[in-house]
């Protein structure tokens, strides 16, 4: 693709015999939100430091703009960073921090300031810019670091877990701001998260990464639709799942075998990413799930066309907008659904035992291999 | 915290030891000397105080003045040089491993614990003309010189006639290197703990933005250990400028401070109305200093807008 | 395809404690601390008798018998321990007195009191040496020897007290900053009395403090020489005392196996001190 900005090649990443990283190869497009989401310790720090150029890989290479920058320092690169604790430097006021990047530059003084009062401006801090950090907020510490960041008119901008030092409040409203604001000045923005929900309200696409593989690189429907294997749909919202316990060809597409359902015909081909096994007695390393959203309770039995299974009624949490039952299946397990407050006050408690079913449409089940081999 | 009111009988039990200790053994033996540094000598033990400013007087002759001078320049000499190996050695500190890091704290504080007095001692061993520094800068000539003999440039004769060794004892050299040798761990440790505060990502925030590492290091890293480093700076020239063992027994009589001049005349001269003069005077120095350093601390924090 | 080899071995931009240029100030800085002793320990086995420190002349531990049998040099190093023992005990009930008093109450002229206790710390032992010997000898309590042991050293030992108690109090007042006021509440919520309170829970939190404090007493005590010098009469001299009385007359093996002796005590008490200190975090 002609518009790629940055590009990672084959990167790996060793710390004495630990692999933070293996084998990564991303490319991320001019102007967009890139996300590089995972749990803590996944590497999407380090491969982030990588990209700034505070670690150097064990192997592979980066480029900019199809330039290998691997062997640039970080004061070298045209790529500025947000830390998590926003690293503003306390000895300096508002001003200074903004403008020490261009003082590194050698910018002209006048041109200096003109940059300065405009990227204060940008994120609304033109009234404090002879303030010390200490006499800031959070919310406003990270607008510095975002106008000090900004202001060098870098090719690419990274942000640390931008919002995760903030209030939820103040989150909510940071997320939309970062948004707008990477559409005003149009620079590519990537961001580390351990929070899906973030990643999936501000990236135009998210990387996923578990214990130093990519597992999936894909737009935040996509990710939630055809989610890679179990690992990423349960990354990616809550599920369901249902181990498959035998797969057997049939005319029409597969016969799945799950000891909770029984055996379900699935009318297409199976993901390429599961093995259909020769013998029977081979293990079958598959799920079928089913989000939460996507499951209705009743206390009479469901059409035929329906997915179902009975259990007991558990516990249901008030969540605001809606309410989470939770369904106890008779083998011990529980499954949860979303359902529509009203349906949860006439609902008895959790004491009451009332035996239900839950079911769903099998059209939104996810046929999904346990582990997908990384990207 | 709380207040005294109510716990009063407490509160004296655990205050007034203290107070009375502090008071009789330090407070008046002070006002003694103060007294004394306003007195003349009646007979050779007896100091009747007249208060004539004559002992203060006679601080401001030349030979006098010449020594509180060079006192001061030999304290200032071995306090910058302490803060300029001090800091590369706390900054290793601060920066090494976890595991690293206690061994080599305890490596630095080591010397501390030893004997003041056998550490100046060990020093003559070292420093005397035919003493193992002077051996290994013999070593060091001696390949220079092979080196020299190897690319053929003997009669350029680079390395002058021969080794001359160095003369340390006796000379301000001496004294100075005996100074830094007995303060340098004061010197590291306040530097180490403002380091060890420092938070990492400042520092890259520094490079990230287009610093070098020398501009990183005088913007930033520097600056925020400043408040260690003035620190450093005092608790190494105060106790260096009161120095007696080192310039008595390096410097051999001929690099005097002013703590060999008070020691002379309590000890020999029995002069005791002077040598109080000069204790005091050596006090009023540290307490200007002290000041100094709050006078800082108090604009640093106006500066930053910590009232 | 990519896969081009890099070493990840080289150090980050602001690991400083793997470059080379800050480690090798390091090691010389090492050197330059640790050579002097080292060079000492080894001379004292130096089997010369005049000008020891120069020339290498074979092995011997003769000095050490020589010290050992030194009449006057085993005293001072009893005297050094006794008026180690005794001003370290003293120093640590009024460092813990000053330290509870200061992390507890509020009160009139704190500063002040604050700044009093601070004192002794950092004006020049010279000048307290010099006030002291003054105070004394005002007060007609000469250290001439003539009193019955340990009384003999009363002088020293209370000159060793004021300097080393405000070091005391400073440690204990540090440990005392973290002790959390809402266990004593819980305490006296569970029917503690005050007393109790103190004997059971704050005592126990300060016993670390404590411990800390009697060492650093114990070393200032062991290593002062200045302020002994001037407090010391001609019969009641101290270990530091005594080898400065020895280097100044003449340089020998024998002041090095003194030497060498009290820094292995230190050196063991700093290992203790550790090891206490392990067992107790």
């Amino acid at each position: 693709m002609t518009d790629t900005i940055v590009s990672i090649r084959g990167i790996t990443k060793r710390f004495g015999s630990v692999e933070a990283l293996k084998n990564i190869s991303i490319d991320i497009q001019q102007g967009e939100i890139f996300a590089l989401l995972g749990p803590s310790g996944c590497g999407k720090s380090t491969l982030l430091r990588l990209i700034s150029g505070f670690e150097s890989p064990s192997e592979g290479e980066l480029l900019l703009d199809g330039n290998d920058m691997t062997a640039l320092p970080p004061n070298k690169r045209p790529i500025n960073m947000v830390f998590q604790s926003y690293a503003v430097f306390p000895h300096m006021n508002v001003e200074d921090n903004v403008a020490y990047g261009l003082k590194m530059e050698k910018v002209p003084a006048k041109e200096i300031k003109e940059r300065v009062a405009i990227a204060l401006e940008q994120v609304h801090l033109s009234n404090f810019s002879q303030r010390k950090p200490d006499q800031l907020s959070g919310g406003q510490r990270q607008r510095v670091a975002l106008a000090r960041a900004l202001v060098k008119r870098p090719r690419v901008l990274l942000l640390d877990e931008p919002l995760s030092a903030l209030d939820a409040k103040l989150r909510d409203a940071m997320r939309l701001e970062l948004v707008k604001l990477q559409e005003s000045v149009g620079v590519t923005f990537i961001i580390v998260t351990h929070d899906q929900a973030e990643a999936m309200a501000m990236a135009d696409r998210i990387a996923v990464l578990e214990s130093g593989t990519l597992r999936q690189v894909a737009s935040p429907a996509e990710l939630y639709a055809h989610p890679a294997d179990a690992f990423v749909a349960d990354f990616i919202g809550n599920i369901n799942a249902f181990d498959v316990q035998q797969i057997s060809t049939i005319d029409t597409g597969v016969a799945l075998h799950i000891d909770e359902l029984g055996v379900i015909e699935w009318f297409s081909e199976p993901p390429s990413t599961i093995s259909i096994p020769a013998s029977s007695e081979d293990k079958v390393e598959a799920t079928l799930s089913v989000r939460p959203e996507h499951v209705s309770i009743s206390t009479t039995i469901p059409a035929n066309d329906q997915v179902s299974i009975e259990g007991t009624l558990g516990d249901i949490a008030f969540q605001g907008q809606h309410s989470i039952a939770e369904i106890r299946l008779d083998n011990g397990r529980s499954i949860s659904a979303i359902i529509a407050n009203d349906q949860a006050l006439i609902l008895p408690g959790a004491n009451k035992q009332l035996r239900i079913w839950a079911h769903w449409s099998i059209n939104n089940m996810l046929l999904l291999p346990k582990k997908a081999p990384p990207l | 915290m709380q207040d005294i009111s109510g716990k009063k009988s407490v509160f004296f039990a655990f205050s007034a030891p203290t107070f009375i200790w502090l008071t009789l053994f330090f407070v008046v033996p002070l006002g003694i000397i103060w007294l004394y540094s306003f007195g003349e000598n009646v007979t050779i033990t007896k100091i009747e105080t007249t208060w004539t400013l004559d002992n203060y007087r006679r601080i401001l002759e030349p030979e006098i003045l010449q020594l509180i001078g060079r006192s001061f320049w030999l304290a200032f000499v071995s306090t910058v040089i302490c803060l300029f190996v001090g800091f590369p050695m706390a900054l290793v500190i601060a920066t090494a491993s976890f595991k690293a890091k206690p061994w080599l704290l305890l490596l630095i504080m080591l010397p501390f614990w030893t004997n003041l007095l056998i550490r100046t001692y060990a020093l003559l061993n070292i420093l005397g003309t035919r003493g193992r520094l002077n051996d290994v800068l013999r070593w060091l000539y001696e390949r220079a010189e092979q080196f020299q003999a190897m690319l053929g440039l003997e009669r350029l004769n680079l390395l002058g006639d021969g080794f001359t060794p160095l003369t340390l004892l006796g000379t301000p050299a001496g004294v100075i290197y005996g100074i830094v040798y007995v303060s340098l761990p004061f010197t590291i440790l306040p530097i180490y703990s403002a380091l060890e505060r420092m938070d990492n990502s400042l520092l890259e925030a520094s490079m990230d933005l287009g610093a070098g590492q020398l501009q990183t290091a005088r913007n930033i890293l520097i600056p925020l250990a400043m408040s260690g480093i003035v620190t450093a700076a005092i608790i190494t020239f105060i106790p260096a400028l009161g120095q007696f063992l080192t310039p008595d027994l390096l410097g051999r009589g001929q690099v005097d401070m002013i703590a060999n001049v008070i020691e002379r005349q309590f000890k020999k001269a029995n002069d005791w109305p002077f040598g109080s003069a000069i204790s005091l005077t050596l006090l009023y120095a540290t307490f200007i200093l002290l000041a100094l350093r709050s006078f800082y601390d108090a604009a640093r924090s106006k500066r930053e807008g910590r009232m | 395809m990519f896969g081009i080899k890099r070493s990840s071995n080289k150090a980050g931009p602001f690991e400083y404690s793997r470059k080379w240029s800050l480690r090798s100030v390091f090691l010389i800085g090492s050197i330059f601390l640790y050579a002097p002793i080292v060079v000492l320990i080894v001379f004292s086995f130096n089997d010369s008798r005049r000008g020891g420190n120069v020339l290498w002349k074979g092995f011997t531990t003769k000095y050490y018998g020589k010290a050992f049998q030194n009449d006057e040099l085993m005293l001072a190093f009893g005297n050094s321990i006794t008026i180690a023992v005794i001003s370290t005990i003293v120093s640590v009930i009024l460092g813990a007195l000053t330290a509870v008093v200061l992390w507890r109450f509020r009160f009139p002229f704190k500063p002040l009191y604050e700044g009093l206790v601070a004192l002794p710390i950092v004006i020049p032992e010279i000048c307290m040496g010099v006030s002291l010997a003054m105070f004394f000898s005002a007060m007609g309590w000469l250290s001439t020897g003539d009193t019955a042991w340990p009384f003999n050293l009363t002088n020293i030992i209370i000159a060793h007290i004021t300097f080393s108690f405000p070091f005391a109090a400073m440690v204990i007042r540090t440990r005392l900053q973290s002790f959390n006021r809402e266990m004593e509440e819980a305490a006296k919520d569970l029917g503690a009395s005050e007393f109790q309170v103190f004997k059971d829970i704050l005592l126990p939190h300060m016993k670390p403090g404590l411990i800390a404090g009697a060492l650093l007493a114990f070393t200032l005590s062991l290593d002062d020489f200045v302020i002994t010098f001037f407090t010391s009469g001609p019969n009641t001299i101290t270990f530091p005392v005594k080898i400065y009385s020895m280097v100044r007359f003449s340089v020998t093996p024998e002041i090095n196996a003194a030497s060498t002796i009290l820094i292995i005590m230190t050196l063991i008490l700093t290992f203790v001190a550790l090891r206490y200190q392990r067992v107790d975090s």
